[in-house]
């Protein structure tokens, strides 16, 4: 009864709906939960294996056609096999690297961090960004983005260029440019007891930031007109009435009161993310698959049969 | 140079009015001349169509294939060299123009709409799997537009009275119209696969990911399955005829509702600039 239904074609056409469904309400909200495509996965792989295998098992002479029919059926549980791999082991880490600066693959240290199953720890290696090259065309829109990179594994460094178009390879990993970038002043707060450094990343679509200055706690606002400028604008709130503001060039310094600030430097920055994808292979492998058995299967009923 | 691709436009707009009018009037008053016309302006409206993208890559740089403007304009050029590949081996169907021009009238037309801003080849779009996804973007359109038109004869030529309206009875035979809709789809569902894996390709080169969940993405998905639903039903259910026409409108309606309207509901990745609102 059970291995009826299972096989049976009505019922892929029920799932298909469903399916389609799903990705329609998808498509409307963004907010269908993946357990939900995996919840549907489950009975289209069994209703698909049931279907190939009782297609296979009630065919008595083979051709081309038949052979096209079943290769793309079964491309179609690579596919989802790959994707529900891709599903349980993609991660991702995302890193603010000044150019001259570097990061490394640790959890700890990306910025942004996503994955939904495992613990992947990172490898250790050290990223460190030589140069960025970002030129533009005159409306605006960007002509030329790409990063030198040096991938160092304590072995060895290897040099290699990351563009917008093509990821860098690095044993499972695979290195990408996020596509953020801007401007980081590099501030130095001295107090009368400690010294404080660090930068602040602003983004090319915002152009401004805001931030907590260590040690006086003070909140602050900066921003840049332009990614030449070697100038900023930087707001500091004292308290709810008083507030200093200023355009700050490399060397300036403002006197807080509590302590000095000081605008040692301005780099440009940029976003680049870290990702491990196991599925992703055995997902092209069922493309390859599907569109290999489609093309056998139409091509061979409607092109080569001579009718 | 921007003066010579608006002049060609609007020319090529007017070529392709008066090509529908032609055929729609040729074909209901049986004026085989002016229907005649109208096959023969269908050429000019291409050679016009083709100087407007002939100026518009000229003084770009880039092929068509940036913005909105510009992926409809070569839509429409794909989509009438389809046409024009698909009736001159089979000159029986010359009276699907008259579906198919209207549709391409309305597609040049939504063309005028559009924005026609530069473009600028950003280093985004130096792929080539984004040339492979938008070539088979555009080979789906073309497939899908002529499967509907065929569809729609099929329709036609199964009025109850079929008889009393001459002109429906020079629509094509409505099982060979169907059968042909038929092999179109499942080559639609060919390229329009492609696109699909040739996108995710891209998007994994781009951002480390082939799926991202965008709108776009997930209603392309929509129809490759309204598509691949269809070639099931045939498969399984023996979905021909009228309803199956019926569905093949339907499909097209989903298919034109993904590609041209969604870009404009939701934010996507594919209106970072293609599709500015």
């Amino acid at each position: 009864m059970l291995t009826e239904a299972l096989k049976s074609e009505k019922l892929t056409i029920v799932l298909f709906l469903l399916l389609l469904a799903l990705f329609v309400m998808e498509g409307e909200t963004q907010k269908v939960s993946g357990y939900a495509f995996l919840g549907l996965a489950a009975p289209l792989v069994l209703n698909l294996l049931f279907c190939v295998f009782h297609h296979i098992k009630r065919t008595k002479t083979w051709d081309m056609a038949q052979a096209g029919f079943i290769l793309f059926h079964v491309a179609f549980l690579i596919i989802i096999a790959g994707g529900i791999t891709t599903y349980l082991t993609y991660s991702i880490g995302y890193a603010e690297v000044v150019e001259g600066g570097s990061f490394t693959d640790s959890r700890e240290s990306y910025a942004g961090w996503k994955q939904r199953f495992g613990t992947r720890s990172g490898t250790g290696i050290n990223v460190a960004v030589r140069k960025i090259h970002l030129d533009f065309w005159e409306n605006g829109q960007i002509r030329e983005y790409f990063n030198n990179i040096v991938i160092r594994d304590g072995i060895k460094d290897q040099e290699a260029t990351v563009n917008v178009n093509g990821s860098v390879k690095y044993g499972s990993l695979l290195i990408n440019l996020a596509r953020y970038y801007g401007l980081a002043p590099h501030f130095r707060l001295t107090t009368p007891d400690a010294t404080n450094s660090g930068y602040v990343y602003i983004s090319s679509t915002a152009k401004t930031n805001n931030f907590a200055i260590p040690l006086v706690n003070y909140k602050a606002q900066v921003s840049y007109r332009d990614l030449t400028d070697r100038r900023v604008r930087i707001r500091v709130r004292l308290n709810e009435l008083d507030s200093i503001e200023r355009v700050m060039r490399i060397g300036d310094s403002i006197d807080l009161g509590a302590g000095k600030l000081t605008l040692t430097d301005i780099k440009i920055w940029n976003g680049l993310t870290v990702v491990t994808d196991s599925g992703k292979w055995i997902t092209y492998a069922g493309f390859s698959l599907f569109l290999l058995g489609l093309a056998i299967y139409y091509g061979t009923k409607f092109f080569w049969s001579g009718k | 140079m921007v003066d010579l691709e608006k002049t060609f436009l609007f020319a090529s707009i007017i070529a392709c009015a008066l090509s529908s009018i032609f055929h729609i009037y040729g074909w209901i008053f049986s004026k085989e001349r002016l229907f005649s016309w109208g096959k023969g302006l269908i050429w000019l409206f291409l050679m016009l169509n083709t100087a407007t993208i002939a100026a518009r890559w000229h003084y770009q740089g880039h092929g068509p294939y940036i913005t909105l403007y510009e992926v409809l304009l070569s839509n429409v050029w794909v989509a009438t060299v389809f046409y024009l590949i698909f009736v001159s081996r089979r000159k029986e169907f010359n009276v699907i123009g008259v579906f198919a021009m209207p549709i391409i009238l309305l597609s040049i037309g939504a063309v005028a709409m559009s924005p026609a801003e530069i473009s600028r080849l950003t280093p985004s779009y130096k792929s080539i799997w984004l040339i492979a996804h938008v070539l088979f973007a555009k080979l789906t359109y073309g497939s899908i537009l002529i499967a509907t038109a065929l569809s729609s004869t099929v329709i036609l030529r199964e009025y109850p009275d079929v008889e009393k309206l001459f002109f429906l009875k020079r629509l094509p035979e409505p099982e060979r119209a169907d059968l042909l809709s038929y092999r179109l789809i499942a080559s639609a569902l060919f390229f329009c696969s492609i696109m699909i894996i040739s996108g995710s390709i891209w998007a994994n080169q781009l951002w480390g990911k082939y799926w991202g969940w965008d709108p776009i993405e997930v209603w392309s998905l929509v129809s490759w399955l309204v598509y691949g639903l269809y070639l099931h039903l045939r498969f399984t259910c023996k979905f021909t005829g009228m309803r199956a026409s019926f569905y093949v409108l339907a499909a097209f309606a989903v298919t034109v509702f993904s590609l041209f309207i969604m870009p404009f509901v939701f934010p996507t990745v594919h209106n970072s600039f293609m599709f500015r609102k």
